[in-house]
């Protein structure tokens, strides 16, 4: 079920808040977190009830794994470590081979020439994020940080449905307390607010920017050879769809989650606003990098082990953080593009006080927020792209190797110019990517409107700047009224009435 | 602050923010009821208001799925453009059922939506008779597909509605944002009303649709119209506009296309369906011209569709085996080399008009009273059928039927070969590009 779905708007959401609450409200607290699990599971088993009998029983092992291995009395019990790294092998595991066995095969079959056969396994929703969360958990367990473990926490720690298909990676530490408090109520009037701000973002903006993105795109697969507009407007509407579909969606958790009184943490702080790209990865899908941070770079080293060491450290990690993006080898350029972008920043940031003694100036940090917005658009060509080669391509259109042909909107404006037959209008998606991507620069996010920061008043990016009194949320009529139309509008564009013109009729 | 003198509770707030929701809602949903700009319900229909609904020109797929429902019809034609525009339910084959005959052909239709259109149509009125009209691209085990309008959610099944048909089929698109914003448009276009080219028995009027002002066979004549179809219909064979959208980098299936989703598999449903619902069906290849054979030769499409052929009259055959005591289904293929299909095209900068077609793959209605004689037997002294157009093709007779073809394709490339090297050259000219 997605979030931006009538069966989830109208129905599954309405229906839980009504049941969890109702189970509040006559005092069943407990009662109240198993409903909330069993309806999670539910939410899972909509897509295909089959992954019930992966996620379910992943959570009882992983569960008796962390009570097997978490110290009593400062002490291991013997034999903890062993199984510590078994249960890790295990989540990686079963992650590897729903993720990236058909990767591999392929990979393998055009190396060495093989015919190995593998039927298409199916990658079971929110795998990615569930499986982090475990390794996280039992890593903690291990390490004598979980306080308490408890079977019906733990579960609804991992199948929480706001989180559970597309994040934020939520740590034990931040959620399981929560489901110990007994106040809620007072979230909901965010929550519904937050969340619609999400379905807008998901449904009108980025929906409205893939319409110019993902026909020029799959044209590049398809054979079709850009101009330098083509692929520029093509390459800014999906930075654009992206952004506003990333937004989105984590809104839409912490609203859905909020409305259940939990807090989630901020995944997604205005990256696009960011003046270099350390500042972007403390932005943008910031519980991935602090994942990434805690239990893959500083357990190789991090940065205590001399400089060529944290830069490999770097490089590796973050090109384990583009592979877990998705199996192809398109994720894997994406990932150490991004880590060649930190090792460069890191090295300006040691090299500029050597050069430069004033401290950074307007000018710099502007450029610095130009450079690494194109660093970033650059980056997004590998993630969409179908494959390198059409990344390459798309790379190749954007410096102007393929020549600049004027769209309709523009050919009055570019008369030297030959007419672009291209089915998108390169000049309307450049116009609607530049709107979109204003408000991405220009707008305050919405956690800073609703002056949210997460369950453990943890200080993101971008947190500190304060909006306008006449844009920061309170729960008065006029904010009801705005979420009401908010929704009106978003539930209205849910679905598209397409329309068809075959030929010229 | 001011405002925080009015600061909510949890229910003040919620009961604003659902009010609003409501609100917002209803008065949406209440204009396009209304305004109807798709022709769903047809509640209000007045002059300058909203009579003229462009907006459902567009939409054809929707506009009929609800109008075959308000008709009720007993006689149902299938197929595309061609035969959308092509039959006439006011021929003398339905006598009888003129009143309850529909024209349920749209462009581009594939045969996954003729069968669930056919489903549709029966499930609201009992359906006697079903005329269905294929293209030769229909003749394939390629995977069948459906066009970005089709909607099953709009459709009924004869089955039964499914729950929550009416909040996810007729609700959702009154509560829609595309739909309001087609009303305003359609309030706003009500100034330019162009006469409809929608007859009320579904059939898209050919002189009213071509000469429509700005269309191009008014516009540039009928010759350099049907030579832009041609550049088209070349397009459309080499680049495959009908192509499935490109899906992200995943490595290569290894899953066989699924044999029952082919295009035959939904022929074959359709005879099936037919069958055990007692609805007499005849099948037709549609006659679209010879341009468009020598098209799809040059293409190297001609084995496939010959193929095709034998597919359909083979399926045909079993099913005649199944219901030996029941007439057997009817094939006719128009799709050959005849005196229709080769009709002369008017010279260069002419503005003369042809008598059988308004393009290469469009004919007119004269050539669909020839097929529904032929189909239905009617004897028309007024109206004789040329004896070389349209050929029932049999088990024992399609072998024969192809190899007649190839003699009179022969004899037609003789004839017109200026024509022929035309198209020859566009088709190379085309694959080049590619």
């Amino acid at each position: 079920m997605l979030f931006h779905s009538y069966a989830f708007v109208l129905v599954f959401l309405p229906l839980s808040l009504l049941i969890y609450h109702g189970l509040r409200g006559a005092g069943l607290q407990r009662t109240s977190i198993l409903a909330l699990t069993l309806l999670s599971l539910f939410f899972y088993g909509w897509w295909n009830p089959v992954y019930l009998l992966l996620l379910a029983p992943l959570v009882l092992i992983n569960f008796a794994i962390a009570t097997r291995i978490a110290p009593r009395d400062a002490h291991h019990a013997a034999g903890s470590r062993t199984l510590l790294t078994l249960g890790i092998v295990m989540n990686v595991g079963v992650l590897g081979y729903f993720k990236y066995a058909n990767f591999f095969v392929g990979n393998f079959n055009t190396l060495l020439g093989a015919d190995l056969f593998l039927a298409q396994v199916l990658l079971p929703l929110g795998i990615s994020f569930f499986t982090f969360q475990k390794i996280a958990f039992l890593v903690d367990a291990y390490r004598g940080k979980v306080e308490r473990l408890d079977l019906l926490d733990f579960s609804l720690f991992v199948s929480f449905f706001p989180q559970l298909i597309a994040g934020p990676i939520v740590h034990h530490r931040e959620l399981l307390p929560q489901f110990r408090q007994k106040d809620g109520v007072q979230y909901v009037m965010m929550g519904i607010t937050f969340f619609a701000f999400g379905l807008v973002k998901k449904v009108l903006l980025a929906d409205s920017a893939a319409a110019y993105a993902t026909p020029q795109f799959d044209a590049v697969a398809a054979g079709v050879t850009l101009d330098l507009l083509g692929a520029w407007s093509a390459a800014l509407a999906y930075t654009a769809q992206l952004y506003f579909d990333f937004s989105g969606y984590s809104d839409m958790a912490i609203g859905a989650a909020l409305m259940f009184g939990i807090r989630l943490p901020v995944n997604f702080a205005s990256p696009y606003k960011a003046t270099s790209i350390i500042d972007f990865w403390q932005r943008w899908h910031i519980t991935l990098s602090r994942f990434l941070r805690d239990y893959v770079y500083i357990p190789l080293g991090g940065n205590h082990r001399g400089v060529p060491r944290r830069y490999a450290n770097l490089i590796f990690t973050m090109i384990l953080g583009g592979f877990w993006h998705g199996a192809a080898w398109s994720f894997v350029i994406w990932g150490g593009l991004h880590a060649s972008y930190l090792a460069l920043n890191h090295a300006w940031r040691a090299l500029r006080p050597r050069i430069l003694c004033s401290p950074a100036g307007g000018l710099e940090v502007r450029l610095g927020q130009a450079i690494t917005f194109v660093a970033v658009v650059v980056g997004w060509v590998f993630f969409r792209a179908a494959d390198a080669r059409c990344a390459m391509q798309m790379l190749s259109s954007m410096v102007g190797s393929n020549g600049i042909a004027a769209p309709a909107s523009l050919h009055a404006l570019l008369p030297g110019f030959p007419l672009a037959h291209t089915g998108i209008d390169s000049g309307a998606a450049l116009a609607i990517s530049l709107a979109l991507l204003l408000v991405a620069w220009l707008a305050p996010n919405t956690q800073q409107m609703m002056n949210y920061s997460g369950p453990l008043e943890v200080q993101v990016a971008g947190r500190a700047s304060g909006v306008s009194s006449w844009l920061a949320w309170r729960p008065i009529p006029r904010m009801a009224v705005l979420t009401g139309c908010l929704l009106g509008i978003a539930l209205m564009s849910l679905s598209k009435v397409s329309e068809f013109l075959y030929f010229q009729f | 602050m001011k405002q925080d003198n009015y600061l909510l509770n949890t229910l003040g707030y919620l009961a604003i923010t659902i009010g609003t929701l409501i609100t917002l809602l209803s008065a949406v949903a209440t204009l396009n009821v209304l305004v109807d700009p798709f022709g769903i319900n047809w509640l209000v229909a007045k002059e300058g208001f909203n009579a003229y609904k462009p907006a459902m020109y567009a939409r054809v797929r929707l506009y009929k799925a609800f109008e075959v429902t308000r008709r009720k019809p007993q006689a149902i034609i299938l197929g595309t453009s061609r035969t959308h525009l092509g039959l006439r339910c006011s021929h003398e084959a339905w006598a009888g059922l003129e009143d309850r005959c529909y024209n349920l052909a749209f462009d581009g239709a594939t045969t996954r939506e003729m069968y669930h259109y056919l489903r549709h149509a029966h499930a609201g009125s009992r359906l006697q008779l079903v005329v269905l009209g294929l293209d030769t691209y229909h003749l394939t085990s390629a995977p069948s597909f459906t066009r970005p309008d089709f909607d099953e959610r709009v459709l009924d099944s004869p089955d039964g509605r499914l729950p929550g048909q009416f909040i996810s089929g007729k609700l959702r698109l009154l509560v829609n944002m595309d739909t309001l914003r087609a009303s305003l448009e359609t309030i706003a276009s009500q100034g330019h009303a162009e006469p409809s080219w929608f007859a009320a028995n579904g059939q898209r009027l050919g002189p009213v649709f071509f000469h429509r002002e700005g269309e191009h066979f008014l516009e540039f004549g009928p010759r350099a119209y049907f030579d832009e179809i041609d550049r088209l219909e070349v397009g459309f064979q080499t680049e495959g506009v009908a192509r499935a959208p490109v899906k992200r980098s995943r490595p290569p299936s290894t899953v066989p296309a699924d044999p029952e989703e082919s295009s035959l598999a939904y022929i074959q449903r359709i005879i099936t369906f037919c069958r055990a619902e007692n609805i007499d069906l005849r099948i037709f290849i549609t006659p679209s011209h010879a341009h468009q054979l020598e098209i799809a030769a040059a293409t190297g499409a001609e084995p496939a569709i010959e193929n095709g052929k034998r597919e359909l009259v083979r399926l045909l055959a079993m099913d005649a085996s199944r219901h030996r005591d029941l007439r057997p289904i009817r094939l006719i293929d128009f799709s050959g080399y005849s005196s229709i299909t080769t009709e002369t095209l008017p010279v260069v900068g002419s503005r003369d008009e042809m008598r059988f077609y308004w393009d290469s793959s469009h004919f007119k209605e004269i050539v669909g009273d020839y097929v529904l004689d032929r189909l239905f037997d009617v004897d028309s002294a007024a109206r004789p059928v040329p004896s070389d157009l349209g050929m029932d093709l049999t088990s024992d007779t399609v072998e024969a039927v192809l190899a007649w073809q190839h003699r009179e394709q022969f004899a037609y490339r003789g004839r017109s070969a200026a024509d022929v090297h035309k198209l020859r050259s566009l088709v190379q000219a085309a694959a080049v590009r590619e």
